[in-house]
């Protein structure tokens, strides 16, 4: 697996425990939803993805830049084993909700 | 791979100066160059920032072309950027590397056509052993490195897992050159990128190590004076860019300076460029400092050629005598003599003489007079009280606070190497444990070793051979006889009243009513009263005591004139009495009609000839002979001699054999405090003796010396001249003298000779015949 490359940038994330399972938060605000994948491996979620610059066409020139763009890739390590089919994503305010339940 | 990378990217290029960027590591980068601007702004443009940084071969391009830049650079994403005026702040976050395939165009920035790089991946025993070395050395140059880079290095290893990307740490943190460091972005493998690696740290960790070991050995070693003395260093080295030169660089300058403009002798000259070598290389503070520099300056302070030429004119060096000191005959025609010898031989040796006699007469200043009309400097040192042979010969320099003798010090002050060099009180060296003062005089005083006389602390050579020296002493009886071997020895005895009166009128009058500020009306003394000054006031062979005297009259006149009396003092012997009070020498002058027994002996003293009364009387019982008076054992025994001469010539002299069979007698010099000795009392001794056991008295207007024998004879005796003016000037005017003494009678004054009647006498019976009144010898 290339661990390597593609992190120009990584969200932050928020995990919390639920009953049956994880919830993990993470901040991907102006992410489309097409450029965005989430892969389960075990117990780890890879969430990859890559941020355009949505205002170019009408922007003139740049004057300030503080958030980041292009690839980024997220690793979370969950306490168990992580059921594929389980799992749920849900894009909120700018925040991505994944949803994942523990394996039988 | 989830997500495809087309291979072929199309990117603006940032050209960067003196940095590598390697892949994962995030850079704050400045764009100022117009191309770089505009590229950024081509990157700020796109939906996903991405930028081509490639570094630059030479960073001294401004405007680099394709190439300027190495081929192999670094696919980045601005992550942050900020303006201020001109230039743009980023921050690059590096991702993969990319290999340049063309440059697309160049206006308004460089875009580039380029491609992926394979991920390092490969692995392998090599990799591993090569990786581990590395984690080794990062190890060691976290102890050894500097203090900044251990705290990071170890942190930033750590978060990484792959080996290469560690090595693009570590290269970024040693202090390695650029074309290295782009070697290493540029290697495909992971395997070449531990080599390089591994090679750069090798190399790193000597330095760091060398350094280290510096370091540590000079911290060890640092003490609070090195400190000071780094402090100075640099304190030094910020003047010097400032254009100023260190005080003592200035000062070895100037000594140089000074070095060059001296004439030397060629030894001289090399010892000092070797000291002047030495104290360049010292610190001011260093200890030796200023004992080097004070060396160097007595060095070239020492006048090793500079010489005073000699003023021959025979006339004018008689005039300047003359004018200075009144009489001193002999003295005079030896320093007459001398410019003879040297205007008929301009090699022959400075003289060394030696001024003998009582004080007061003029020793010291005839000194200053021989000076003058030879045309020499003078200068003078006295050796009274010195015992330590280092205050002529100096110390070596390895002692603190040594110094050159005093010899050297003295022609450094005259500042010409053959200066009158005057020695006085030769005769109170004094002599202990830390050396003889003397043993050293010799050497300086011998004409052929002072050519390269030697003072420790000067341990060169120093040619004394041009100095004149003079020496002076009272009296000869206490200088070592080999030192005395070597000098010439010039008698000044003490000066009749005649002379002293021609003294005091000539020079020591005018010197005094000059001091006291009088002009010669003010204050007039003739030439009885000034006898009478000298006769009653003064007991000396010298004139100190009438210097005083008349000194003493010339202020108590000003006194008066200050005080408004304007009328000039005429002096007579009655007003001095108001100006010195009464006569102060209740002096043994002569006595007028001697009882039988008393004799007027003279005697020599070191401040001048005296008149010493021998009296005897017969003891009414015992047979003894006692003396008294602190007379030492030759004065006792030539007591004793002349007794046993006149008992055993009792009969030729009609004495009563009775008389002396039952009477002691008893001898008794007068001024009993002061010790006497000498054998030249003996005649004095025996007329006593005659005139007591016969009862007969003595002319009051003989005195006498001379030495007995027991059958009768009259020795010879020294000090004639003093004795002979100390009777003089107590108002004999006969004297009894040794015929063999007759010749020292030219050396007295003319008037004297007038004055006097002399007796030269070879045999005792003759004493006795003359002095004492009705004796008679039968034969």
């Amino acid at each position: 697996m290339d661990l390597y490359d593609r992190n120009s940038w990584y969200p932050r994330a928020d995990v919390y425990r639920c009953a049956g399972g994880w919830l993990v938060k993470l901040e991907l605000a102006g992410v489309s939803q097409q450029d965005l994948t989430v892969i389960v491996h075990g117990n780890t979620l890879v969430i990859e993805g890559r941020r355009r610059d949505l205002c170019i066409p009408e922007a003139q020139q740049s004057l300030s830049l503080e958030i980041s763009y292009d690839w980024f890739r997220r690793i979370v390590r969950l306490p168990g084993n992580i059921a594929p089919e389980s799992l749920r994503m849900q894009y909120r305010d700018g925040m991505l909700l994944i949803h994942a339940a523990r394996e039988e | 791979m989830i997500i495809d990378h087309p291979d072929a990217l199309v990117l603006p290029v940032f050209p960067l100066k003196n940095s590598v960027a390697f892949p994962y590591m995030v850079m704050p980068m400045t764009a100022g160059r117009a191309r770089s601007v505009a590229a950024v702004e081509a990157a700020l443009a796109t939906e996903d920032k991405r930028i081509a940084v490639f570094t630059q071969r030479d960073a001294s391009v401004e405007e680099p072309g394709a190439d300027d830049l190495y081929p192999v650079g670094t696919l980045c994403v601005i992550k942050r950027m900020q303006r201020t005026q001109g230039t743009i702040h980023l921050l690059l976050q590096a991702g993969r590397r990319i290999e340049r395939e063309a440059l697309l165009k160049s206006d308004p920035c460089l875009e580039c056509r380029a491609a992926y790089l394979p991920e390092l991946n490969d692995t392998g025993s090599e990799v591993e052993a090569l990786h581990r070395t590395m984690l080794d050395q990062a190890a060691r140059m976290l102890e050894i490195g500097p203090a900044q880079m251990q705290i990071d290095l170890k942190q930033l290893v750590a978060d990484l897992e792959r080996p290469v990307e560690q090595a693009y740490v570590l290269s970024s943190v040693i202090s390695i050159s650029i074309e290295k460091q782009y070697r290493l972005l540029e290697a495909n493998s992971q395997l070449e990128a531990m080599r390089l690696i591994v090679d750069y740290l090798n190399h790193e960790i000597q330095v760091l190590e060398i350094q280290h070991q510096i370091s540590s050995a000079v911290s060890t070693k640092m003490t609070r004076e090195q400190r000071d003395m780094m402090l100075r260093q640099q304190l030094r080295e910020i003047q010097e860019q400032l254009g100023e030169s260190s005080p003592e660089q200035a000062e070895v300058a100037t000594l140089r300076e000074r070095l060059a403009a001296a004439s030397l002798p060629d030894a001289v000259r090399s010892e000092i460029d070797r000291e002047l070598g030495r104290l360049e290389r010292m610190s001011a503070n260093a200890p030796d400092y200023q004992t080097s520099r004070s060396y160097v300056d007595l060095v070239l302070d020492l006048p090793w050629q500079q010489r005073t030429e000699d003023n021959l004119d025979l006339t004018r060096a008689r005039a300047v005598l003359d004018e200075d000191h009144y009489d001193l005959k002999e003295v005079k025609e030896r320093i007459v003599e001398h410019l003879a010898v040297m205007k008929l031989n301009p090699d022959a040796h400075a003289p060394i003489l030696c001024l003998v006699g009582p004080p007061g007469v003029g020793k010291t200043s005839l000194g200053q007079s021989i000076a003058r009309a030879l045309g020499r400097t003078f200068e003078r040192m006295s050796l009274g009280g010195l015992h330590d042979e280092a205050e002529l010969r100096g110390h070596r320099r390895t002692y603190v606070g040594a110094m050159p003798g005093r010899i050297i010090r003295a022609i450094r002050r005259a500042g010409v190497n053959n200066p009158l060099l005057m020695l006085d009180e030769i005769d109170k060296l004094g002599r202990d444990f830390r050396g003889d003062p003397a043993a050293a005089l010799m050497e300086i005083l011998d004409p052929s070793q002072n050519r390269e006389f030697n003072d420790n602390y000067l341990d060169l050579p120093f040619d004394l051979s041009g100095v004149f020296f003079v020496v002076t002493a009272n009296t000869l009886d206490t200088i070592p006889a080999p030192l005395l071997d070597r000098i010439e020895v010039l008698r000044l005895s003490g000066y009749s009243e005649a002379e002293k009166l021609e003294i005091a009128r000539r020079f020591i009058l005018d010197r005094n009513l000059q001091n006291a500020g009088l002009d010669a009306q003010q204050l007039v003394i003739d030439d009885v009263t000034l006898a009478w000054v000298i006769r009653n006031y003064t007991r000396e062979a010298g004139v100190r005591s009438l210097d005083r005297a008349l000194g003493r009259i010339a202020r108590k006149v000003a006194t008066r004139i200050a005080e408004g009396h304007v009328e000039p003092v005429i002096l007579d012997t009655a007003r001095v009495n108001d100006f010195l009070g009464p006569p102060r020498m209740a002096r043994e002058g002569r006595r007028e009609s001697l009882i039988p027994g008393v004799v007027a002996g003279l005697a020599w003293t070191e401040s001048g000839g005296e008149v010493l009364y021998v009296e005897a009387v017969t003891l009414p019982e015992g047979r003894e002979l006692v003396l008294t008076g602190q007379l030492g054992s030759v004065m006792q025994e030539s007591a004793r001699a002349a007794q046993s001469y006149i008992w055993s010539r009792a009969g030729d002299f009609g004495l009563n054999p009775e008389v002396l069979r039952k009477s002691g007698m008893h001898i008794h010099v007068p001024a009993g405090a002061t010790p006497k000795d000498g054998p030249s009392a003996g005649v004095t001794m025996a007329t006593a003796l005659a005139s007591a056991y016969s009862g007969a008295a003595i002319h009051d207007d003989i005195a006498m010396t001379g030495e007995i024998t027991l059958s009768g004879l009259v020795l010879p005796v020294g000090g004639i001249k003093e004795k002979m003016l100390a009777a003089h000037r107590a108002g004999f005017r006969r004297v009894i003298l040794p015929k063999d003494n007759e010749a020292d009678l030219e050396e007295l004054p003319e008037q004297v000779r007038q004055d006097m009647m002399f007796i030269p006498v070879r045999r005792v019976d003759e004493v006795l015949k003359t002095a004492i009144i009705g004796f008679e010898v039968r034969v």
